[in-house]
């Protein structure tokens, strides 16, 4: 058996997408730095989706946390890889995120007058903490504590479970076989 | 419908239980065909990060679950060559004689057909094959069986600290018996210990499907077929006979697959719904399905998570997914104040920063600076165990056909499922118990998770009674008995063990049964 152990990567993120572009892959931090089209959400979903991450796990929007879940978003539920599988959403996945990021900017528009990326720090961590505890008044979506937990789980994902993300935690990756650098 | 040439044995699902059958009938020269709903997989196709490990997991069809509790389906179950044991953690305690006698000694759930005696040899014989490490002199609980073929796995600081806090509360713990290579085996690997089990073992030093018994079911002639979708057993005119399977692939083309023998393989859920969705003229509440009972008895075991923060430097990135020690001191099924059934902790979980059992979720509450934080800190201070619980066999936990259909139109199946006052108070005892046993070891805080589940159980229940169960000792279906039903959906009660050593046990008792018995 040829298999690469412990190879303690040093090389680009490993949380990717596919690219547009002739089939070839590139990492969802690549995919944001570029501002790569998306396949599924729309540009107000892009924008409340990035700040919802960068409020949950700091850096989630630069390590291409819309990018990583727009092309998860795009496939077949068994090769999806966003958490919410693990919690028996029910496909089409976007249907979940749709809805939730939509009731979260009715629910700011209502509070403040604005889109949830429009509001100040404070505000935001103060609906982000009324989804979590299920305080959040007004919301109507998918069930408001999990759709916190889906998306911050996605959050840690970019954030925290890549090689990168290892290193900054000063955890030893120590894989068998490293994820390739596309999805498929 | 494309009809094609008959075989000997066809074989849904190429998990646990499936690889068995199809070794063992594939080396009695029989022509076995292991058709699978996912895609084929490799060894080398196992990469080691929490985020890719979602594709071995379901996710298609849905499965609707009902009921107070969910049996967290996807996460249990698996897509692809291996089945759910393409990403189990190798966890392989054994049933206890009690747990096959829970009505005969208590007057509570229901009898297996057999004592663990008969079982037992079935249980050396696996060990032996796939190489379980453990330390039979100190795992004091463990009921009568040979001697471990490999010696434990490795404790590390993580499981040293941990220990402490059992010990300071008169409690035991030894190594946890795991179906994980601690020297080179058979031709395997040894485990490096770095905690990507629930990724899946691409060394083979855990023993998954594509490790053990799929390689020597293709060595012995078996035929593996990926993509294929069962959805019903087709039975002869008078109805007492399987004549084969019915499959769509996945460009949605029909076919027919003639055999002598049918073995459901296919995991807990998808058995009972085949079934369900095989009825006929003479089998018009599904097949094999006088009794009533398929897709009742459907169990999970509550489980519950302790996290502590500790001084020491954990090394909670060691080891294996499943923990490194093990304590059966509340395994009696009346050790736990009024509740009835047993419990189990798993010590010393290997950790990933991400995940469901990961590091992030252990606070889900935190987020952004108090989250990263809290990260840096966990990496080296975080502990981890889990509590598995015993859940009761109640008839209204079941498994049914949805209104709903998949894209090839076939009924879903829908899910009932709430744990019982037994197990709802041994999720409370395990909570507390694990807290204390932190404080106990030095934790600088110590907190338990939401209650949880994780294996999946019943739904086509075997038993001597043709009235009370689905399939006989040998897990053919009392109605029509070439269809032999694979896996832990015929457990009659689900102990609080680890679910996938006992569904080779069972499946290997079956598969030499069907062999010496033609």
């Amino acid at each position: 058996m040829s298999i690469n152990r412990r190879s303690f990567i040093k090389t680009g993120a490993m949380v990717a997408v596919g690219s547009t572009a002739l089939g070839s892959m590139m990492t969802a931090a690549d995919a944001y730095a570029q501002k790569m089209p998306l396949r599924v959400l729309t540009q107000v979903e892009q924008a409340t989706l990035a700040s919802l991450g960068g409020v949950l796990a700091t850096g989630a929007e630069q390590a291409g946390l819309v990018h990583f879940v727009d092309y998860q978003l795009s496939v077949d539920p068994n090769d999806c890889m966003l958490t919410a599988k693990y919690f028996q959403v029910k496909p089409p996945y976007v249907d979940f995120y749709r809805g939730g990021l939509s009731a979260l900017n009715k629910v700011c528009k209502k509070q403040f007058g604005k889109a949830f990326n429009e509001i100040s720090k404070p505000q935001a961590e103060a609906v982000v903490e009324s989804l979590f505890d299920g305080s959040v008044e007004g919301w109507q979506g998918p069930p408001a504590m999990l759709f916190y937990l889906l998306v911050r789980s996605d959050a840690v994902d970019v954030v925290y479970g890549t090689p990168e993300g290892f290193e900054k935690l000063s955890v030893p990756y120590m894989a068998h076989i490293m994820p390739p650098e596309g999805w498929s | 419908m494309i009809n094609h040439d008959k075989v000997d044995a066809v074989i849904v699902g190429s998990g646990a239980a499936g690889s068995v059958y199809a070794a063992v009938f594939a080396e009695a020269k029989k022509d076995v065909l292991v058709l699978e709903k996912g895609p084929a997989r490799k060894l080398t196709d196992l990469y080691s990060s929490q985020i890719w490990a979602r594709r071995l997991k379901w996710g298609a069809p849905h499965v609707h679950e009902e009921g107070k509790d969910s049996i967290w389906f996807n996460f249990n179950a698996g897509h692809g060559y291996g089945g759910a044991a393409i990403h189990h953690y190798g966890v392989w305690p054994r049933y206890h004689p009690e747990d096959m006698k829970e009505f005969s000694l208590y007057g509570k759930a229901i009898d297996w057909p057999y004592e663990y005696e008969a079982l037992r040899p079935y249980y050396d014989k696996v060990q032996e094959d796939v190489g379980v490490s453990g330390d039979a002199k100190q795992e004091i609980w463990r009921p009568d069986g040979a001697p471990y073929p490999l010696p434990p796995v490795l404790v590390s600081n993580h499981g040293k600290v941990l220990s402490k806090g059992f010990s300071e509360l008169g409690m035991h713990t030894a190594p946890m018996p795991m179906a994980i290579l601690t020297e080179p085996y058979k031709g395997r690997q040894a485990c490096i210990w770095d905690g990507w089990c629930d990724a899946g073992c691409p060394t083979g030093a855990l023993a998954n499907p594509l490790a053990v018994y799929l390689p020597r079911a293709t060595v012995a002639g078996a035929k593996m077929q990926a993509d294929s979708h069962v959805y019903r057993v087709r039975t002869n005119s008078k109805g007492d006979r399987a004549i084969g399977v019915e499959y769509f692939d996945s460009q949605g083309q029909a076919h027919f697959q003639p055999a002598d023998t049918v073995v459901l393989a296919a995991f807990t859920v998808e058995n009972s719904r085949i079934l369900l969705n095989s009825s006929n003229e003479k089998h018009v509440e599904g097949l094999g399905n006088s009794s009533g009972l398929v897709g009742k008895y459907l169990m999970s075991h509550p489980s519950i998570s302790i996290f502590g923060m500790f001084d020491e430097e954990m090394q909670n990135y060691l080891g294996a997914t499943g923990g490194q020690l093990l304590n059966q001191d509340r395994f009696e099924k009346t050790a736990n104040g009024g509740a009835f059934g047993s419990r189990q902790w798993e010590v010393g979980l290997a950790l990933k920063p991400n995940d469901i059992l990961g590091i992030a979720m252990s606070r889900p509450e935190l987020y952004g600076a108090k989250l990263d934080k809290f990260m840096h800190e966990g990496a080296r201070g975080l502990g981890s165990m889990v509590g598995v619980c015993e859940e009761q066999p109640i008839l209204e936990n079941r498994i049914e056909l949805s209104l709903e259909k998949d894209k090839f139109g076939v009924p879903l199946a829908k899910t009932i499922h709430s744990v019982g006052p037994d197990g709802r108070q041994l999720w409370q005892f395990a909570a507390k118990e694990g807290v204390d046993i932190f404080k106990a070891a030095g934790a600088k805080s110590a907190w338990h998770s939401p209650p949880g589940g994780q294996h999946l159980m019943g739904g086509t229940i075997m038993g001597n009674d043709a009235s009370k169960s689905v399939t006989n000792r040998y897990a053919q279906l009392h109605d029509i008995p070439n269809v032999v039903i694979g896996g832990p959906s015929v457990f009659p009660t689900s102990s609080s063990v680890n679910s996938t050593f006992t569904a080779h046990a069972v499946a290997l008792m079956s598969a030499e049964y069907l062999v010496a018995n033609g």
